[in-house]
């Protein structure tokens, strides 16, 4: 694993050259699947832009709901702290480290406010459906970064590899770990092509983040239980992924159900109208 | 007449200024001598406070040249400096969010030498 790598004499973190990497190639996909829709290079720049202002800050937020218990613990010993140590504890600890999930959610909540706010550059009805492709893609890049930089590790097994050295996750060193991440990267990346086959037969128009909604949950469901790091605040026997993984899940079975029944809805009422 | 020549150059000079200032930084902080705390703490905030002010203009960039392009593709004019700027925009973006993000650990790590200064 290198979690950082010397380019130009500067010390670069291998996970933000994976994320930059994802970003770029999620963009060009969204760009070739839709430049026959009148949707040009700005759109998809700002369209990546709103989408990161939302990701970043999700992101941070649900790490911070990770570590509810540790905010609340340092709020009730205030007086322990000085100002700095205080800022260092809340957003360097408890806030500083991102959840994908809170990036997706903050993303596409984001993308939302945009679309109902002014469609200038992004128009939900055309664009959603591409971006809903070009998420596990980046997600693919992500957790290879992820692999490289030797956070969000397996558990200890026979099969995997054994790290020695890493200083950011000293947790991670001298044992031998399942790479979850590699497996995860690899499910996003099939994940990818599925949507993007769906896509290109115009199937499940306007609503392929709910496909990807009901296959990435069971994905990352199931591979937690694969993840050695305790690290992302577990309630009721379940991470907060898990938990999240449920909720889109549900979130998914409720549109698809409205859908249907609206469905069945516009069939009864189609000889009525005609 | 180009009516959108003059947004074109601004969002040009914005993506421009996004890639060069995160370097401007790294090279000042390179020159510091971090064998001490205090120049250690020099060195992080010059690099932190370069990469923030890099990421706002490189943002502020990507939304003039986007919207220049658009203003330029709706006049029929070419968009040539506002794509330029686009790019350079993103890339200076990306460099500095990487480099920002990157150097997480480095704000503890500053805020530990402040500590102890």
């Amino acid at each position: 694993m290198y979690p950082f790598i010397e380019i130009f004499g500067r010390t670069i973190g291998t996970y933000g050259i994976l994320a930059a990497i994802g970003m770029f190639a999620s963009a060009l996909c969204c760009y070739l699947l839709l430049r026959k829709k009148e949707v040009y290079f700005e759109d998809i720049a700002m369209t990546g832009l709103i989408f990161a202002a939302g990701a970043v800050i999700g992101a941070h937020i649900v790490y911070g709901f990770t570590n509810t218990d540790k905010i609340i613990e340092l709020f009730k010993n205030l007086k322990d702290y000085n100002f700095i140590s205080f800022v260092q504890t809340l957003f360097g600890n408890y806030f500083g480290g991102m959840v994908f999930y809170g990036g997706l959610i903050g993303g596409l909540i984001a993308l939302v406010i945009s679309d109902k706010v002014s469609q200038k550059y992004f128009r939900g009805d055309v664009m959603f459906d591409a971006v809903a492709v070009a998420i596990p893609l980046f997600h693919t890049f992500g957790r290879i970064g992820c692999f490289l930089g030797g956070c969000c590790y397996g558990v200890s097994c026979d099969v995997g590899f054994t790290v020695h050295g890493n200083t950011l996750y000293p947790a991670v060193n001298d044992v031998n770990r399942l790479p979850i991440q590699l497996i995860e990267s690899a499910l996003n990346l099939i994940l990818f092509f599925v949507l993007l086959v769906l896509y290109k037969k115009g199937k499940f128009q306007h609503r392929m983040l709910i496909v990807y909604f009901y296959i990435y949950p069971v994905i990352r469901f199931t591979d937690e239980f694969f993840r050695g790091d305790e690290i992302r605040g577990f309630l009721f026997g379940l991470s907060t992924s898990q938990i999240i993984s449920i909720l889109l899940f549900l979130f998914a079975v409720a549109v698809t159900v409205i859908d249907v029944s609206k469905g069945k809805l516009q069939k009864g009422q189609t000889p009525v109208n005609t | 007449m180009e009516t959108t020549k003059n947004k074109q150059i601004v969002a040009l000079v914005l993506g421009i200024a996004s890639l060069v200032i995160p370097n401007i930084g790294t090279s000042i902080s390179n020159a510091v001598d971090t064998s001490t705390n205090s120049g250690s703490l020099t060195a992080g905030i010059i690099v932190i406070v370069a990469t923030l002010v890099a990421i706002i203009v490189g943002i502020i960039g990507m939304i003039k040249s986007a919207g220049a392009r658009k203003e330029a593709k709706e006049a029929g004019e070419k968009q040539i400096l506002a794509t330029i700027g686009l790019i350079t925009s993103i890339v200076g973006t990306v460099e500095s969010a990487i480099v920002f993000f990157s150097c997480g650990l480095c704000i503890a790590c500053v805020a530990c030498a402040a500590a102890s200064v």
